[in-house]
């Protein structure tokens, strides 16, 4: 048996241990994202142009103007469809086929997670400018299949909607091939013999996905879903900067974007930084949610 | 081999995926064997009259190795700068006992929620204080906090069984031990997974070394396509597709040397549940 | 707990004041920089390897060959004027600065509100040996360019001049003559209908970036005014409806004329579907190697027989530098290069117009012209120059985008008159 002062001195011991292995990261998240955190916090309530020397005090003005400004109801629209587009294509599409390539198909299947994780390791701004030759409605290839079959295509960078479709496409070029192998490792938990029962009951595939195979990886779909989203909207950002600079009539202009035309197109620093704080309100909400979901779903598996 | 009929569709479907995916890449590396008119003219996937010009334009306007030589140094720097830090994180969030861990643990997860835009300007401004301005290190510094892999190495630590671990402690054998004959083998392929990907966002970086980056001596590849795209004097096509494709050469060459590998580790290291 | 807590602080505490310490305290460095025993001079620029660049590194080069001490360094900004703008305003919040900056004429307004800065007057003044430097070398309508009330900003380095590019292969396919130019905004309407009905193909292009630059042209060009003396937007008038009904018309009505974003557009011109194409003359190199038919060119096109009133596009040089050595060292570099054999290279090269007149009279000017009509068209332009309109102060920035946004509203359809009212409202409101 321990004595009381040896157990505190273990304690002691152990916790400086654990100090001192969190500190590498500490130090670098205090430096490069919580000081900065802070002092963005702090500029939201100026209004300031980052090189003038007028820096005026305007309390919440930074935040009453945002949350007025008809901008930024077109800003969360836009957002809103950013997400629901690479949620179903980033998240959703792979999902199920991650599914249907380890349990409703056999033969020759593995080739193509090979094959699809190759887009994976192209560079946003690459894509982006590959994405606007391809998609020239004019002289691109797709211009010329949609011609030859006689369809017309708008002009997608000026078409709103369309605009934000064509942009998240660069996204999910780049991360449907990485989330697919995610979500295909996540299928490992997923014992063969379950879905082998439910196939000799002639349970159709969508009820084995839903009623199976999604309650039994929900920890990795979490994941997925919230990296899409969060990762997604800063995905973007290099396709509307390279494309459309949030054009036409910031129709294609998000959340993200946004604060960064604030900051570096008007040198509104003030205004950037109040939608980044919003920004990161929203998104903490999902952080909550990877704790309701992905936090608990490890223990009720072990 | 027989493949199933009512599989069948399912294998067209990722054909068709695949070749849609594919497509973008094939673009890119014929329009760099185009001559500026010609990739203009056709978008056909075979140039017509394959010239190496564009590649010769790269090689005798930029210093080609160099640029490489920074991205990849920066890439490597960030990359095993962060796993190691990482691991040591996540292991302590898992088999230390402390108070306030959980508290930590989530203020560290909650900066995958800030958006770059707020840590951009004070980030340089920092950074400009110690001079690493225009510095391969200004560029790598920034992407060290980075809490997804301790987010999930976490994940696959907890998947540890706690009786090795129980084992070890009775044998008396040091945290540091535990680390690396217990926690690091086991979760290797986990490890190794979340680097390739550190790797490939590292290399890829473009925003940021933009602001931090001045001289050519100090380029990384995303900026060197940017030497040859200008909105007022037009884009040279070709050689910016040239550039395109040389920047995806080694993601792509290690990745087809590796595939095997790489998509082995990634089949292990499922996040559990 | 506690324990954790209490260090937490302490090392966020540290950070901060380290952090904080210079932050806004414009503690700048007022030294030149030295190597070896030469001057630092850092020197700003847009140009790519592709386009201006090679020239640029000649004229460092050169420069720093032809004394021993000052040493130029060249620095690219990617992403034109608003890359360079965002990366001074960096490097300023910083307590730093280049020594000489490339700004866009957009930016004029904004960059002399906000940024310090020593007038090329001043430097010229202080220059001993050449006090008149100014006014012997450049025009008083060049120098205009850089020039804000009365104060001058910086010197005009780079003049492009918005003109008409267009494919003869299908004005013959038309039926038009690809000698007989259209003149007029009317005729271009005209033949860009006749373009489209007879190939199928689009008869106009009208370069669409994110600002005013082409637009501008058109409206002023119809007698619009963009800025009254009271500096007052001014734009919402009947002539401004009219330039913009004839262009959304031919967008809107005779789906002759593409709306699209820049790069698309253009990238349809060079692949032979689009008759014209209004742009810049910084693209008369890229446009004739990327088309593989013999690209023509003609002068920005009159509303009847109304006076051609366009932008002038491009840069001025300002120097930045903190020390006066430096801005000594600076303006040494500054009048190196504005020498005519260098803007001789740089017009050559780029299809920018040289800021001073005696460049024309080059004997590599003259051959450039001869062999490259459309250089010379760009020259023959030269008169109808007018500033790009500056918005004053903060406002400039954000009115580049407003009137970007206009145009798209007005050529997806919303009444010319609504949207120039509107717009014009909305600046004047920020105006205040």
């Amino acid at each position: 048996m321990k004595s009381a002062d040896d157990q505190s001195a273990y304690r002691r011991r152990e916790r400086r241990l654990a100090f001192l292995f969190v500190l590498p990261s500490l130090a670098v998240f205090i430096l490069f994202m919580f000081y900065p955190l802070l002092y963005t916090l702090y500029l939201s309530f100026f209004k300031w142009n980052m090189v003038s020397p007028k820096m005026k005090f305007v309390a919440l003005d930074n935040y009453v103007n945002l949350l007025t400004d008809p901008v930024t109801v077109t800003i969360a629209e836009n957002t809103l469809l950013y997400i629901v587009i690479l949620v179903l294509f980033n998240f959703l599409l792979p999902y199920v086929l991650a599914f249907v390539n380890t349990f409703l198909m056999k033969k020759g299947k593995y080739i193509y997670k090979t094959l699809l994780f190759s887009s994976s390791l192209i560079a946003l701004v690459v894509g982006a400018i590959l994405f606007q030759w391809i998609f020239n409605p004019v002289s691109g290839p797709v211009g010329a299949i949609a011609d030859a079959v006689g369809v017309a295509l708008p002009a997608w960078s000026k078409t709103p909607g369309l605009v934000i479709l064509v942009i998240s496409l660069v996204a999910v070029y780049k991360a449907f091939g990485y989330n697919f192998l995610i979500l295909l490792s996540g299928m490992n938990s997923v014992p063969e013999e379950l879905i082998e029962a439910a196939k000799l009951e002639k349970a159709p595939n969508s009820n084995i996905f839903t009623k199976i195979v999604v309650p039994l990886t929900s920890s990795t779909a979490v994941y997925i879903l919230i990296m899409t989203i969060v990762q997604g909207l800063q995905y973007v950002f290099t396709p509307i900067k390279v494309l459309t600079q949030g054009g036409p009539n910031d129709a294609s202009s998000n959340i993200i974007y946004q604060g960064y035309d604030y900051a570096f197109t008007f040198y509104e620093t003030g205004m950037s930084a109040a939608l980044a704080i919003i920004t990161m309100l929203i998104f903490l909400v999902l952080l909550y949610l990877e704790f309701r979901f992905v936090e608990k779903g490890v223990y009720y598996e072990n | 081999m027989k493949i199933n009929s009512s599989e069948i569709k399912w294998h067209l479907l990722f054909i068709i995926l695949v070749l849609l995916l594919i497509y973008p890449l094939l673009f890119s590396l014929s329009t760099s064997f185009k001559t500026m008119s010609e990739a203009f003219q056709s978008s056909s996937l075979i140039p017509a009259d394959p010239t190496f010009s564009a590649y010769d334009r790269v090689f005798t306007t930029i210093n080609f190795v160099q640029i490489l030589s920074n991205t990849f140094i920066i890439a490597a720097l960030v990359t095993i700068f962060k796993l190691v830090t990482s691991v040591f994180a996540a292991y302590a969030f898992v088999f230390f006992h402390f108070k306030g861990k959980t508290a930590l643990y989530f203020l560290l997860i909650s900066t995958i929620f800030i958006p770059f835009t707020v840590t951009m300007i004070p980030n340089y401004i920092t950074l400009s204080k110690v001079g690493f301005v225009d510095s391969i290190y200004g560029v790598a510094l920034p992407q060290l906090a980075d809490a997804t892999g301790i987010f999930l190495l976490r994940q696959y630590m907890k998947g540890i069984p706690m009786s090795l671990m129980e084992v070890a402690e009775l044998e008396r054998a040091s945290h540091l031990t535990r680390l690396r004959t217990i926690v690091v083998p086991l979760i290797r392929p986990a490890i190794l997974s979340i680097g390739i990907i550190f790797f490939i966002n590292s290399w890829n970086e473009y925003v940021w070394p933009a602001i931090m980056i001045k001289s050519e001596v100090n380029y990384t590849l995303s900026l060197a396509l940017q030497m040859f795209v200008s909105s007022e004097g037009g884009t040279d096509v070709p050689v910016a597709m040239a550039v395109a494709t040389l920047t995806m050469l080694l993601p792509l060459g290690l990745y087809a040397v590796c595939q095997k590998f790489i998509i082995g580790t990634f089949a292990q290291s499922g996040i559990k549940g | 707990m506690k324990h954790l807590m209490k260090w937490l602080c302490l090392l966020l505490a540290s950070v901060m004041t380290f952090a904080l310490a210079g932050c806004g305290g414009g503690s700048a460095p007022k030294e030149a920089t030295k190597e070896n025993g030469k001057t630092v001079v850092t020197f700003w620029h847009v140009y790519t390897k592709n386009f201006g660049a090679p020239v640029i590194k000649q004229m460092v080069d050169d420069f720093n060959k032809s004394q021993d001490k000052i040493l130029v360094k060249e620095v690219y900004n990617p992403d034109m004027y608003p890359g360079l703008m965002k990366n001074l305003q960096a490097d300023v919040a910083s307590g730093k600065a280049p020594s000489i900056a490339m700004i866009g004429y957009n930016y004029l307004d904004y960059f002399n509100e906000n940024f310090q800065y020593v007038s090329p007057e001043e430097l010229a003044k202080k220059d001993t040996k050449d006090p008149d430097y100014l006014s012997k070398t450049f025009l008083p309508n060049v120098l205009g360019l850089a020039k804000t009330g009365d104060t001058q900003v910086g010197l005009p380095f780079s003049i492009s001049a918005p003109l008409l590019f267009y494919n003869p292969d299908l004005f013959t396919a038309a039926g038009l003559d690809p000698q007989a130019a259209p003149k007029t905004w009317q005729e271009v309407q005209d033949y860009a209908k006749k373009i489209h009905d007879a190939t199928g193909e689009y008869g106009f292009y009208m370069q669409e970036y994110q600002d005013n630059w082409a637009t501008q042209g058109l409206l002023t060009s119809n007698g619009a005014v963009i800025l009254d003396e009271n500096k007052k937007a001014a734009f919402a008038s009947k002539e401004s409806e009219e330039a913009y009904q004839l262009y959304a018309d031919m967008v809107l009505k005779d789906q002759s004329a593409l709306h699209i974003a820049a790069d698309e557009g253009i990238a349809s011109f060079y692949s032979g579907k689009v008759g014209m194409l209004l742009g810049t003359s910084a693209k008369i190199g890229t446009i004739t190697q990327s088309s593989s038919f013999n690209v023509m060119a003609c002068p920005f096109p009159a509303f009847g027989d109304k006076k051609v009133e366009i932008p002038a596009g491009g840069n001025f040089l300002a120097v930045t530098a903190q020390s006066e050595e430096e801005q000594q060292a600076a303006w040494e570099f500054i009048k190196f290069i504005m020498q005519p054999k260098y803007l001789a290279a740089w017009t050559i090269n780029t299809g920018y117009l040289p800021p001073r007149q005696d460049v024309v009279n080059e004997p590599s000017v003259q051959e450039a012209i001869a062999k490259t009509p459309a250089l010379k068209v760009a020259f023959d332009e030269l008169p109808s120059l007018t500033p790009w309109v500056a918005f004053p102060g903060d406002v400039g920035v954000k009115a580049e985008k407003m009137f970007a946004d206009m145009r798209d509203r007005i050529l997806s359809g919303e009444a010319p008159a609504t949207a120039l009212k509107e717009t014009q409202d909305e600046l004047n409101q920020l105006l205040k």
